[in-house]
Order: C-alpha cells, then sequence, then structure tokens
C-alpha cells in the first residue's frame, strides 16, 4: 500500500467528485465545501481506506457521509433561522441559468438521494454492490431506491404520458 | 404467465450491464417476446444515456486552485502549526500574567470592544454558574424537554417567534435560557449542556451598530466565539476552544451570507 494518496489520482478524479458534490447540494458553496472537506478528510485518514474498494468508491463514500451528516445536523438549525429570514433568499445560482437542458433541469428536480443514485450507477458506472457500500444502504434498498428514482425521473420527463410501474414480484 | 419472467431488479441490472452473460442472453430473448418490457427497459436506456451525456458537460466547472491536492495538504499543515503557535502564545501570554501582562492585555482587549463580546462576558457568568445558571429551564412546567415554553417566553420577549436549534446530533442537550438586558435592547442567551457538564451556549440581540453581513470568529482565554449579524439581530455561539464539538457546532449554524 502507499504511504499517501498521490495528488496525481486525486487531481483526476478531482471533475467526478466535484460534479458529485454539486449535484447532491445544489448550490455552489456549499459543494464547495463538500469537496474542500471531502478532500481534507481523504487526505488525513488515508491510513483507514480499504484497500479493496477503488479510490473512486472511496472518495464518494466519505463525500456522502459528510453530505448526509451535514444535513441531519443543519436541518434542525436551519428551521430556526428561517424564523429570522426576512426574505427568501432565493437569489438564482448561475448554474441555474446555464441549465438549458430538459434533462438536466429534471435531474435536479429529483431528491438527494435519487440524484446520488442515479448518477453513481448510470453515470459513473458504480457496481450495485459498491453503490450500495458507498451509501451505507442494504443491496435491497439500493435496488427499490433506484427503481423509484428511475421512475421518478421518467415522470419528470415525460410527464404523465409515462407508463404505469411495474410491480414488484414478491 | 411466463415462469421465466425476470423481477424488477433483473430488469434494472440489465440497463446497468450488471447481468452476468447467461442471463444477459437469457433477458435478450424474454424482452423479444414481451414488448411491454422491452418498451420500459428501452427508457430507461434512454434516460440513462441522455443523463450520461448530460451530465458529462457537468464535469467541466473551471479549475479551482484550492481544491488542488498541494493546495489542500498546505492548508491542513498550516492549520497544525497555527494550533501549535496559538497553543505557544497561550503559553507566553500565562507566563506574562505575572507581571501585570494579562492585565494589560485585558485593558487593551477592553478598550477594543470586540463584536458581541457581551456574548463572550455572558458565558463567563452564566456558563460557569453552577447554581443558577439559567432562568427558564424547558421543563419548568413539567413539559417535555422539546423547549416549547421556552420559546414561547422568549418569542414573547424578542418580540419574535423562535425555535430552538437541536444540538443533540453533538450531545448538548438544552439547558435553557435566560434573558439580559445590553445596550442594544434584550438578549437571550440559550445554554446547552453534555453530560460531563460543558457547556456552549447560543447568544442573540437586536444589533443596529454593526453592519449586516459582519461575521467572524475569535479565541480568547480558552473560549471560542463565532459570531455574525443578520437582519437587525447579532448572533454568537460560545464554546470551549479546547472542545472540537465546538467548531462543529459553531460550522453547523448558517452565518452571514
Amino acid at each position: 500500500m502507499q504511504a499517501t494518496i498521490s495528488d496525481e489520482e486525486l487531481r483526476e478524479l478531482l471533475p467526478r467528485l466535484r460534479r458529485f458534490a454539486q449535484w447532491l447540494t445544489r448550490e455552489p458553496s456549499s459543494a464547495d465545501d463538500l469537496v474542500q472537506n471531502c478532500l481534507e478528510r481523504a487526505l488525513s485518514r488515508w491510513q483507514s481506506r480499504d484497500p479493496q474498494a477503488s479510490l473512486r468508491a472511496w472518495l464518494f463514500t466519505i463525500m456522502y457521509r459528510q453530505f448526509v451528516d451535514s444535513r441531519r445536523r443543519s436541518n434542525r438549525i436551519q428551521r430556526f433561522f428561517e424564523r429570522f429570514q426576512e426574505e427568501p433568499e432565493l437569489a438564482p445560482s448561475a448554474e441555474d441559468a446555464v441549465i438549458a437542458n430538459a434533462s438536466l433541469e429534471a435531474f435536479g428536480q429529483l431528491s438527494p438521494d435519487h440524484r446520488a443514485i442515479l448518477l453513481m450507477v448510470t453515470v459513473e458506472g458504480f457496481s450495485y454492490q459498491e453503490t450500495a457500500d458507498t451509501l451505507g444502504l442494504p443491496l435491497g434498498t439500493v435496488m427499490s431506491r433506484l427503481s423509484r428514482a428511475r421512475s421518478a425521473y421518467r415522470a419528470l420527463t415525460e410527464g404523465e404520458a409515462s407508463p404505469a410501474p411495474l410491480r414488484r414480484i414478491k | 404467465m411466463n415462469t421465466m419472467r425476470p423481477s424488477e431488479d433483473e430488469l434494472h441490472a440489465y440497463v446497468d450491464q450488471q447481468l452476468d452473460p447467461q442471463r444477459r442472453a437469457a433477458m435478450e430473448s424474454f424482452l423479444a417476446a414481451s414488448p411491454e418490457d422491452a418498451a420500459r427497459v428501452a427508457a430507461w436506456r434512454r434516460d440513462a444515456d441522455a443523463l450520461r451525456t448530460a451530465l458529462a458537460g457537468t464535469m467541466s466547472l473551471p479549475m479551482n486552485p484550492a481544491f488542488d491536492p498541494a493546495a489542500i495538504r498546505r492548508r491542513m499543515r498550516m492549520r497544525t502549526t497555527r494550533r501549535w503557535s496559538m497553543a505557544a502564545s497561550f503559553v507566553l501570554v500565562m507566563g506574562l500574567s505575572g507581571m501585570g501582562g494579562w492585565f494589560a492585555h485585558n485593558t487593551v482587549m477592553n478598550r477594543a470592544a470586540p463584536p458581541m463580546q457581551d456574548a463572550v462576558d455572558a458565558y463567563r457568568v452564566f456558563a460557569t454558574d453552577s447554581v443558577h445558571p439559567v432562568e427558564w429551564r424547558p421543563d419548568a412546567n413539567g413539559g417535555s424537554d422539546s423547549g416549547g415554553d421556552l420559546q414561547t417566553w422568549l418569542g414573547a420577549r424578542l418580540g419574535r417567534p423562535m425555535s430552538l436549534p437541536d444540538l443533540g446530533a453533538y450531545g448538548f442537550k438544552l439547558m435553557g435560557g435566560r434573558l439580559l438586558s445590553t445596550d442594544d435592547g434584550p438578549a437571550a442567551l440559550i445554554l446547552y449542556e453534555d453530560a460531563a457538564g460543558q457547556r456552549v451556549s447560543f447568544y442573540l440581540r437586536p444589533s443596529s451598530r454593526t453592519a449586516p453581513g459582519t461575521q467572524g470568529q475569535r479565541t480568547d482565554k480558552g473560549l471560542q466565539t463565532r459570531y455574525w449579524f443578520r437582519n437587525g439581530y447579532g448572533f454568537a455561539v460560545v464554546g470551549r476552544s479546547s472542545d472540537p464539538r465546538t467548531t462543529e457546532i459553531q460550522d453547523a449554524f448558517p452565518s452571514a451570507t
């Protein structure tokens, strides 16, 4: 095992990490924080890495866990601050302006969990097992979440025209 | 009914190319005979292709030098160094205190009156008080520890409805609060306590003199203070600087943006 992470490898994966962060948070400054925290943790926890897992899967795992933790922690605190908010801060992000693409628009409307699983499985090409490990879910949950995410995406891109979802065979 | 009918999971695995060759062949012959499923699978596949194409475009973000691994390593090293030098200066200050240096330091601090110093003072007075740190406890009326009464009480006095942040995730329970009067109006001091008796405070009061958007952090005499100003209020979170959870809690608060 290497003594530390090679900067080259990290640089190569950086665009993928940034994309994952961007679609998890949908907010440029939070995405940047997430990328930064993820890299710091990766560099300081290199020793605890499971040598079996790919570097990419390991980094995605770190990022996803940090995202879930921060979301869980800040939810209640955020709610408190909404009371002190004179007007909603709905500044259109630069990103929104760029999204003219219908696929991305629909993707952006999915829940963060659905975005994460679609991105990992269909775009990054993670195996179901790797996805389960990264998200910290049993394989069965990954499959049902993937199915729901696909239906949700279908419904958004095709509106009412989408066929009724197939029942799962018990 | 076709007994060879694949499960929904297998349909997905087919789209995602995660079936072994044997099952894939079986799936292909099944789909050839089942146009409805074939259409569903084709639609999923189209969606996946569309997403791959669309998301490929979102990877070309402008390069951010802050994310370069070398820069991150440097920052992490600097932070460690800063922590050491802070510890060193603390030792120095403790050494000087015998010669009145500490007193001089204090005088300078008072004259400068850093933002939200009242929050730090309130922590020093009340968070260390073991007898009567708060004048209102969430369970004062036999209620739960949700802080409902305290919130109503504070809401009425501050003139705004409010619900209190929950710091349970960090091991801190809402202890209670008290109102203080300041030059800027009524201030609320909310204290949280962990099982070991460590306390963290959340403090807020109206603020008209400080520009909104002002924010910062300072560490002084073992206390770490994060403050920010927003919508006519000043906020501060104060805790022990030796406790790593202090920073975590402070990070969880959305500061001025």
